[in-house]
């Protein structure tokens, strides 16, 4: 960014600001997924260190009954844990549907062919809106029965501890607050003797999940969470490393020329490029992204004559050097506010913030 | 001087361009010779046929021995020549078997940059260059030295430490202690200017060596060069060269990662971190995306050139994790840890599991 603060800086630093935000938002969500899906193979999947072979499946990706839950952990006992990471809880005269949202889940039915299955619904927030969730709950449980939880619903606060230079984790702590539950018993395994989720969760002062190696290789194997990402991390993550998967040899050696290239695709070559074979990710988050590349980014075309293909841009020298992320976001923020400006406001004005820019966020 | 002695693993064509260039080198007519090692997938002629577009001109004749190539460059202005300058020169690329190619070149350093080097530093994927440790390359030196049965003197070591720091040590000595001068600071050997003399102390080969297997001499026989330093020591570097095909296994707890293992834990703060970042980051063709960094830094690195996608991870004071996203990773994984040798500092490098 430049030295001097120009008028419009301000507004263009508070963008990125908020496209790297939600980037970082999205990634550490990722990441706190990855990380309980090692800790749950860790304890209890096969060959893990507590009792092997509990667990059955940790689907990431789970879709029932048009709900669309962070994991469903399914145990052979069998017993599923339906969870949901929210960063924070929000009351619902704030517009926000959190407590809809959970009481959907444990109205669930999950099952395996024939029967039904016994499921909990826990839900992950951040320890500074553990309580507002509990308040919620317990409206909803006293609440008319058309609406009341079936299942327990368990509120977990967390915290992301960073001092320590060895890695980080994420503290998880219940609290007995008045809408509260606990895990049902038995919940993983029938066996008493065996540490189970209220006794790992209730029974202490805390729980540490640690991001570790084997957390953050399986954030690498699926970048993604159930909920649709920000276009600046598909981008990133995503549409652009499929795109130099995609390329041909003498597109590569025309790069490698340090000439730009212009590479055709569409979203369903995307969706099927090796990179994200394992990973799957919904059409509508590719296509997304591919619509934030044209506009506000300018650095694609859409063909004309046939919309499903784009002309992306490329070259050695603009994207080998430098951070995608901040290259990409610093571009946005600035299309976005130039945009603004050329809108025709025939006052200047003064000031520059949040107030004013609220009108035309992104999306 | 001793020719002929080694001349069996060379080929009678090569062994005859090299006589004819060591004559040259000795009656005057050219001032050093330079030869790069390169290590092609593909056959040569593809090589030089794909990379045609890195230069104005290109003539290709063939050789008993491989190609010699002609070039014609444009150069951009500088503050120097406004008018921007006209590069010309050959060189030949001499084929010793499917994979392994020599460069050599007996032009000045300015059209040697435009031509030769311009070529193996744009080889890539195609072709690529070999890096060796330090220590490695040193052992080679003294190992040259010792079949020879001559001293090795080190005239002008040159290193750099973590922070790229330059450091340039021109005192005449064994080049063992050159590199335990070094190593005391902390920084690495980088490049080397040996002077071999035998028992009567008279002078057999001048010649720099560094840790891309590039050999530039002055004084001597090039053959000498060829069979005693760059045979050996890139024999020695294919055969490792398996531990790179990292496989993406569909099962997490199967998965292996390429480990590098630093020593004197330089991972002590963020900016250290984002200084790893950078060092890949010089590497040609490799991005760097930075996903997370407080406390552990996890980054994306896309390889432009082969679309291979791996992440780094960080998580402790000395160990850098490279995991591959795509399939067939290994060539790029290699290219990224060589970079990170070079230019951020050595590391033991290893296959281990992710957990």
């Amino acid at each position: 960014m430049s030295k001097g603060r120009a008028r419009g800086d301000g507004k263009v630093r508070y963008r990125i600001k908020r496209f790297l935000a939600a980037f970082s938002d999205y990634e550490n969500a990722v990441a706190f997924i990855s990380a309980l899906e090692a800790w749950f193979d860790h304890r209890w999947g096969e060959g893990g260190e507590d009792v092997p072979g509990l667990l059955r499946e940790f689907d990431r990706f789970p879709q029932i009954d048009g709900l669309t839950p962070d994991f469903m952990a399914y145990f052979r006992r069998p017993y599923v844990l339906v969870g949901e990471h929210m960063k924070t809880f929000r009351k619902a005269a704030q517009g926000r549907e959190d407590v809809k949202q959970l009481v959907a889940y444990s109205r669930l039915s999950p099952g395996d062919g024939g029967g039904q299955l016994p499921h909990d619904v826990v839900v992950f927030v951040d320890i500074f809106s553990d309580d507002v969730a509990a308040d919620q709950m317990e409206d909803a449980w006293t609440g008319p029965e058309a609406s009341r939880p079936r299942a327990p619903i368990v509120i977990l606060g967390y915290s992301r501890e960073t001092d320590r230079a060895s890695g980080e984790w994420y503290k998880c702590k219940w609290r007995k607050h008045n809408g509260n539950r606990q895990f049902s018993t038995p919940n993983i395994c029938g066996d008493p003797r065996q540490a189970d989720l209220n006794a790992l969760f209730v029974g202490t002062t805390h729980h540490a999940i640690r991001v570790d190696r084997q957390a953050l290789e399986l954030s690498k194997r699926k970048p993604l969470i159930n909920d649709p990402p920000p276009a600046l991390y598909s981008l990133v993550r995503l549409v652009y490393p499929a795109l130099f998967e995609l390329m041909d040899d003498d597109e590569r050696d025309q790069l490698g020329a340090d000439q730009p290239v212009v590479k055709v695709v569409t979203r369903d070559a995307i969706l099927s490029s090796d990179i994200l074979r394992g990973v799957t990710p919904r059409p509508r988050v590719v296509q997304e992204a591919l619509d934030f590349l044209v506009s506000p980014l300018g650095l694609a075309t859409r063909d004309s004559s046939d919309p499903a293909q784009y002309s992306v841009r490329v070259s050695l020298k603009q994207f080998s050097r430098q951070d995608w992320k901040k290259f990409l976001s610093e571009k946005a923020a600035r299309v976005l506010v130039r945009k603004l400006k050329s809108r025709g406001r025939g006052r200047r004005r003064s000031s520059v913030g949040p107030k004013q820019l609220r009108l035309f966020e992104y999306p | 001087m001793p020719t002929g002695q080694n001349s069996g693993t060379l080929p009678e064509a090569t062994n005859r361009l090299l006589r004819r260039v060591s004559s040259d080198l000795r009656r005057g007519k050219v001032h050093r010779v330079r030869i790069t090692p390169l290590l092609a997938r593909v056959p040569t002629a593809e090589l030089v046929q794909r990379r045609r577009r890195l230069f104005a001109e290109l003539d290709v004749d063939q050789a008993e021995w491989g190609l010699w190539l002609s070039f014609r460059r444009r150069v951009r202005p500088t503050a120097v020549h406004p008018q921007g300058r006209l590069i010309a020169g050959d060189f030949a690329v001499v084929t010793l078997h499917d994979s392994l190619s020599l460069i050599l070149s007996t032009l000045r350093l300015d059209a040697h940059r435009s031509g030769p080097h311009l070529l193996c530093r744009k080889a890539y994927p195609l072709a690529k260059r070999p890096f060796f440790a330090s220590g490695v390359l040193v052992k080679a030196v003294a190992k040259m030295a010792a079949e020879k049965g001559c001293t090795a003197t080190a005239l002008d070591a040159m290193g750099y430490d973590r922070a790229r720091r330059f450091r340039r040590d021109m005192r005449e000595q064994p080049v063992d202690d050159a590199l335990a001068e070094m190593r005391q600071q902390d920084r690495y050997v980088h490049r080397l200017e040996v002077s071999f003399t035998d028992a009567n102390s008279s002078e057999l080969l001048r010649a720099s060596f560094d840790r891309y297997g590039n050999v530039s001499l002055c004084r001597g026989d090039p053959e000498l060069a060829v069979t005693g330093f760059i045979l050996p020591i890139v024999a020695a570097y294919t055969s490792r060269a398996n531990m790179y095909s990292v496989e993406v296994s569909p099962k997490p707890r199967q998965q292996e990662l390429l480990q590098l293992t630093f020593p004197n834990e330089p991972f002590g703060t963020y900016t250290d971190m984002e200084a790893l970042c950078d060092a890949l980051r010089r590497g040609e063709g490799l991005a760097v995306t930075i996903l997370h960094l407080n406390p552990y830094l996890q980054a994306q690195v896309v390889d432009m050139l082969t679309g291979v996608t791996a992440d780094m991870i960080v998580l402790d004071k000395s160990r850098v994790s490279l995991c591959p996203r795509s399939q067939r990773g290994g060539q790029s994984l290699e290219r990224m840890t060589s970079t990170l040798l070079r230019h951020f500092g050595e590391a033991q490098v290893t296959r281990a599991p992710v957990s």
